[in-house]
């Protein structure tokens, strides 16, 4: 199976090609200015890699995806990408959670990879954080947008937090107190693009074309409105939608 | 290609709350003209949303890019393809990502060429599809977000003349309309009321440093004073006589201006668009002024007057034929805009 792999969730570009049959694998090499640039960066990016391993988009079996939480702004890009090129061809885009990805990738580099549970986690602002339970070979648990220290609660005995290097500071101290540990991941190591190709080799496929990230978050505006408006039910965006 | 060869470019639109795709043919023939628009979404709030935007934008990018295609009959797009194009700029930062990346990707994907569309030389080339355009020409731009007086000495040419120092003329209908209790966008209802009402209170025109320049935020707090006066002392307004008396003072000081600048530019022909240009008080008097200066006038189809990506195709087909193409690492730029004259 050919598969391309797309994170834009967080600070730095993940992009890789995998063939499966043959174990060939290309990545996106990171540069140090990669935040905020994956506008510019993640097309010329896919289209060198496609080149190097000298395939068509029509070759494309599957586009595995960080479906999110994650940069709101990143996570659109990389599904604005994604749903076109999986709308445009064959290929079937496969999204996955961002913290599995996050937690997966920890696990790489771990001494005892079968016993430990991964915490991962992204600092949502106002001591918020999206995070989840990773316990191993499980499917990840309590996924969501949580104050810190309701997640910090049901963290499970000797399970680690994983986050991007700067970005757990406010944490650290609670952590600690709790008697739980931390990995600070440098964020070109966050996720690996490798993985996440892997992963898209078994993971489900979604309808590209209705395709949305899994924000985890509602805007602050319809949050208010849903409070004045308690019986609108969720707030389905796309009956908010029409064509004229 | 052969130079007789039909040009169709796919073109992209989404800078502000209308997600929408469309298939031009050599600049001036809509094949198709998808346009998703999240009104009833914004309306919630009062206006929009920036967040709430693109993720309608990136719900519905798949969808009007796929009707667009089949209305057009394109089922083999890098061969019946000219180029792809989107808007990159003026417009909502998250907005602006969601055409733009998906224009870029449909380039990439099917090997064609890129162009980047200035929002605002899309408003105006929706001329194109009535007739072509004589030059010099001078383009009034009216929408909810930009009031401009351009100047194009050529094709494909934009300066600016006047531009708005604060509010966007239908900017000011919205606000207005929010304090005569309307829902947002008010421009539609606001001409129905001032149909029906008198023009007559006064409403003053701001005057601005520059002749050519326009201030609406001045216009928007007397209408709020009067209707603040009014509700103190306990009396009734006419929200009519209000509505009617604003519209003529925004459309006054737009012919005001306009006529200005024709008088020192002397342009051959007079354009009309955005989405304010859908207001029939406006319409009838820049057709007025035009019948005075014996100028050429294009106006915007109605159908044409707001956002949509067929008049990014159309503009999208000048740059084509000047050669202006663009990278796939090419970014959004919120703030762009023409020089000044």
């Amino acid at each position: 199976m050919k598969i391309l792999s797309i994170d834009t969730s967080g600070s730095s570009l993940n992009v890789g090609l995998l063939d499966s049959s043959t174990g060939l694998f290309f990545a996106h090499e990171h540069t140090k200015d990669e935040a905020r640039t994956h506008s510019m960066k993640i097309l010329p990016a896919i289209q060198a890699l496609m080149t190097k391993a000298g395939w068509s988009f029509d070759q494309l079996d599957r586009i595995a995806l960080t479906a999110g939480p994650g940069s709101f702004t990143g996570l659109r890009i990389g599904a604005a990408v994604a749903k076109m090129i999986a709308g445009q061809t064959f290929a079937e885009l496969v999204p996955v959670s961002t913290l599995e990805m996050i937690a997966l990738s920890a696990r790489l580099s771990a001494t005892d990879p079968n016993t430990t549970s991964y915490l991962p986690m992204i600092n949502a602002r106002n001591h918020n954080v999206f995070a989840a339970i990773c316990r191993p070979g499980k499917p990840l648990d309590d996924e969501g947008h949580w104050p810190f220290t309701d997640f910090l609660s049901k963290a499970p005995k000797n399970s680690i937090f994983v986050f991007e290097q700067g970005t757990g500071d406010d944490f650290k101290a609670e952590i600690q107190t709790a008697g739980l540990k931390f990995i600070e991941q440098p964020s070109e190591k966050l996720i690996d693009a490798k993985l996440l190709a892997q992963q898209g080799l078994s993971a489900a496929r979604a309808d590209a074309d209705s395709f949305a990230p899994r924000y985890l978050r509602k805007t602050a505006a319809e949050m208010a409105w849903l409070k004045k408006h308690p019986d609108a039910g969720d707030g389905d965006y796309a009956k908010y939608v029409s064509e004229v | 290609m052969t130079a007789k060869q039909d040009n169709l470019i796919l073109a992209f639109e989404s800078s502000a709350d209308e997600t929408s795709a469309a298939v031009v043919k050599n600049g001036h023939e809509i094949l198709s003209n998808i346009v998703a628009t999240q009104i009833a979404s914004h309306q919630r709030f009062g206006g929009i949303v920036p967040e709430v935007a693109s993720r309608h934008h990136l719900e519905w990018i798949n969808r009007v890019t796929k009707e667009a295609l089949q209305e057009a009959s394109i089922t083999n797009p890098a061969a019946q393809l000219s180029a792809v194009a989107a808007t990159y700029g003026p417009g909502l930062v998250g907005s602006l990502l969601i055409g733009l990346m998906a224009g870029k990707t449909f380039a990439m994907v099917h090997g064609l060429p890129f162009i980047a569309v200035n929002h605002l030389a899309g408003h105006i080339s929706a001329a194109n599809f009535v007739q072509p355009t004589s030059y010099p020409a001078m383009a009034v731009m009216v929408s909810g977000g930009h009031t401009e007086l351009l100047w194009m000495a050529k094709e494909n040419s934009f300066q600016i003349i006047g531009t708005t120092l604060d509010d966007a003329a239908g900017e000011a209908f919205d606000k207005v309309g929010r304090i005569l209790g309307l829902n947002y966008p008010a421009g539609k209802e606001m001409q129905e009321m001032a149909a029906k009402g008198q023009a007559n209170i006064h409403f003053p025109i701001a005057h601005t440093e520059n002749t050519f320049d326009f201030s609406f935020s001045g216009l928007k707090s007397s209408v709020l004073n009067y209707v603040h006066h009014a509700d103190q002392l306990s009396e009734q307004i006419n929200k009519n006589d209000v509505a009617a008396s604003f519209q003529k003072a925004v459309v006054e000081a737009i012919i005001e201006k306009t006529e200005a600048a024709i008088q020192v530019f002397q342009p051959v022909q007079l354009l009309l668009g955005g989405g304010v240009a859908a207001n029939l008080a406006l319409r009838t008097a820049i057709e007025h002024l035009a019948q005075t200066y014996h100028l050429k006038l294009t106006e915007a189809p109605i159908s044409l007057a707001g956002d949509n990506a067929a008049m990014i195709g159309a503009a999208a087909y000048l740059n084509f034929k000047a050669g202006r193409f663009s990278g796939l690492d090419l970014n959004t730029d919120p703030s762009l805009n023409f020089s000044r004259m």
